[in-house]
């Protein structure tokens, strides 16, 4: 399904102040599956500059865009493990859509974006991290065709 | 009101409830002349009917009470402004319901109070129950659970289910909407309509005000924290615990106003504000209304006492108020609607109550009204004109014909027919075993007035 007049593209350092919203948003909303996701105060110029020294050092940023407002965001990382045949993947770290943008298939488009990316760098696996409790998450990324292949536990103290 | 004297309510339903032991019993219809007659209502000859449901189950409508029986069910976890008082104590505001439906709408309504919080559980218990009744009242049940029951139930019965918090309080309201509209020169299709509170009775007006063309723009909705808005803090949070609350802010993108926005920002221009949360006085302030629209429209439906006050809304510029006391004028009640909405569903045998439904009811009271004369002070009837329950039963029940929900068929002049038969014979019986004493004289009582 795609929606007419929603742009994707990459995130440029300008559109940065736009984005950290979203971001502190994403963050939140993971915050209420689990309390060891719970945020610290989140300043909107913080998140900025850190998504400026991550834009920098190679992450990948992808925005929504509907007539010049920016309605969706995704960043994701590329990770290495040289001991594993497949030594490189695209992970999915943030990913959100503002509610009143949401059943359009906004996200899915971001995600194919960051697809597209595997095949630039020589990659074949693209995953999504999320916390386990995040429901909502867990079924859209089963709808779209993820499986299950990294579990993190935690205990805490 | 000048009141000489108050009426203790309290202490004198106590007494009365235990005089009379409960409200309600059942009494045969049927003749019953000589100890024969048994073997045509029991045992041999019941088995042929029952041979008869048991290859065709829908002839239940036609052998027996089924047709005119509903269920009044709540779990006790919302009893009027009490609380979680559990079910027993949920069991003698049903047996009351019950009173009403029989005597106003001739249903027969059997109180059901339970055990299954859970709502999974609840909806199972409802499924297994179906084959008993013709319609399910529900009462009484905590939001939002109960606008997941309600939905699920509609989706998993093939009767009427009915919540009388969400759409009886919803319709009424909606009867009133149009006559004030009326009276004040508006097109309720295109006024600005701000929602005070997000509880049963305004997420289901909300629901009924869009099937009844209002568009979702036009209309604002707050809970206690302010406008439901797609940009509000917890908006994500709502998309987990409140489905409803969340869709509404969506739909109505906050009405245009900023995310942070109170009740004062939404009232500024507004044509109608409908309250239906915390009791007053003070919970709607005089300021608010004083910037509404030109001669705006004020519902204020806690109980026992208003968000504002009918005289202070006045003063504020209010040309219309409406409350839900029956000691001032306007009262928005649910009993003008469900005991005929019941009638009509179950004299046409529907599967279903739709928000189409509804609205026929709320159009019927709000015609009759007019047919009576509206002004300021009167825009709905009162309980005491029972002519219009026919009325609204006849509209109910053709609805239901014309939308392919029934299993039987009529008219609308056969159903007010009908409809008057049935609750005028319930009248009747009654009053026989009122005079004639069988129902004993109260042994206190209060002073008519």
């Amino acid at each position: 399904m795609y929606e007419p007049g929603v742009v994707i593209r990459e995130v440029r350092v300008d559109d940065l102040d736009s984005v950290a919203p979203l971001v502190i948003r994403f963050y939140r909303f993971n915050e209420e599956f689990d309390p060891a996701w719970s945020t610290k105060e989140l300043d909107p110029d913080f998140v900025k500059n850190i998504l400026k020294e991550r834009l920098e050092s190679g992450d990948l940023l992808y925005l929504a865009e509907v007539e010049g407002r920016v309605v969706g965001f995704l960043r994701a990382e590329i990770r290495a493990n040289p001991f594993l045949e497949e030594d490189k993947m695209v992970v999915i770290k943030e990913l959100y859509v503002k509610p009143e943008y949401r059943r359009r298939g906004i996200a899915r488009r971001l995600i194919e974006e960051a697809n597209k990316a595997l095949e630039k760098i020589g990659a074949k696996i693209l995953a999504a991290e999320f916390p386990s409790l995040n429901t909502v998450a867990d079924d859209f990324y089963k709808k779209l065709g993820f499986r299950r292949y990294l579990s993190t536990y935690i205990r805490e103290v | 009101m000048s009141e000489k004297k108050e009426i203790d309510w309290y202490s004198l339903s106590l007494r009365l409830h235990k005089f009379y032991e409960g409200k309600i019993e059942t009494i045969p219809k049927v003749p019953v002349r000589r100890l024969n007659d048994f073997a045509i209502w029991y045992t041999p000859g019941v088995a042929e009917p029952s041979r008869q449901i048991s290859k065709n189950p829908e002839e239940s409508f036609e052998y027996t009470s089924r047709w005119n029986t509903i269920a009044v069910v709540s779990d006790g976890t919302r009893v009027l402004g009490l609380g979680k008082v559990g079910p027993e104590a949920a069991y003698p505001v049903m047996e009351g319901k019950a009173l009403i439906f029989k005597f106003l709408g001739g249903v027969d309504a059997i109180p059901l109070v339970h055990r299954a919080r859970d709502p999974e559980k609840f909806l199972e218990l409802l499924e297994l129950i179906e084959p008993s009744f013709g319609g399910i009242n529900l009462e009484d049940i905590e939001s939002p659970k109960c606008f997941y029951i309600l939905e699920e139930a509609r989706k998993r019965l093939s009767i009427p289910v009915w919540h009388d918090d969400q759409q009886g309080t919803a319709s009424v309201t909606l009867a009133g909407l149009i006559n004030a509209s009326i009276l004040t020169n508006r097109d309720l299709k295109k006024s600005r309509i701000v929602l005070f509170g997000a509880g049963a009775a305004n997420i289901a007006l909300y629901r009924i005000l869009k099937a009844y063309g209002v568009p979702a723009e036009n209309i604002v909705v707050l809970d206690s924290k302010g406008v439901l808005h797609p940009d509000r803090d917890d908006i994500d949070k709502l998309m987990i615990s409140h489905p409803w609350k969340y869709k509404i802010a969506i739909e109505t993108k906050g009405g245009g106003l900023k995310p942070g926005a109170g009740p004062a920002e939404a009232l500024e221009g507004a044509d109608i504000l409908v309250a239906a949360s915390k009791p007053g006085p003070g919970t709607i302030k005089k300021e608010w209304i004083s910037k509404m629209a030109r001669d705006p429209i004020v519902f204020a439906e806690a109980n026992p006492v208003p968000e504002i006050w009918p005289w202070e809304a006045k003063e504020a510029g209010a040309k219309i108020v409406a409350t839900g006391r029956s000691d001032f004028p306007n009262q928005v009640n649910n009993s003008l609607i469900f005991p005929a909405m019941f009638r009509g569903v179950l004299d046409v045998r529907a599967k279903t109550i739709t928000d189409e439904m509804a609205i026929a009811a709320a159009e019927a009271v709000a015609e009759y009204a007019r047919l009576k004369g509206i002004n300021e002070d009167y825009i709905l009837p009162t309980m005491e004109e029972w002519e219009v329950y026919p009325r609204v039963a006849a509209a109910v029940a053709t609805k239901a014909v014309e939308q392919g929900l029934a299993r039987r068929t009529t008219t609308y002049n056969e159903e007010l027919e009908r409809a008057k038969e049935i609750i005028g014979r319930t009248r009747e019986k009654y009053l026989k075993l009122w005079e004639s004493g069988l129902i004993p004289k109260p042994p206190v009582d209060y002073e008519e007035r």
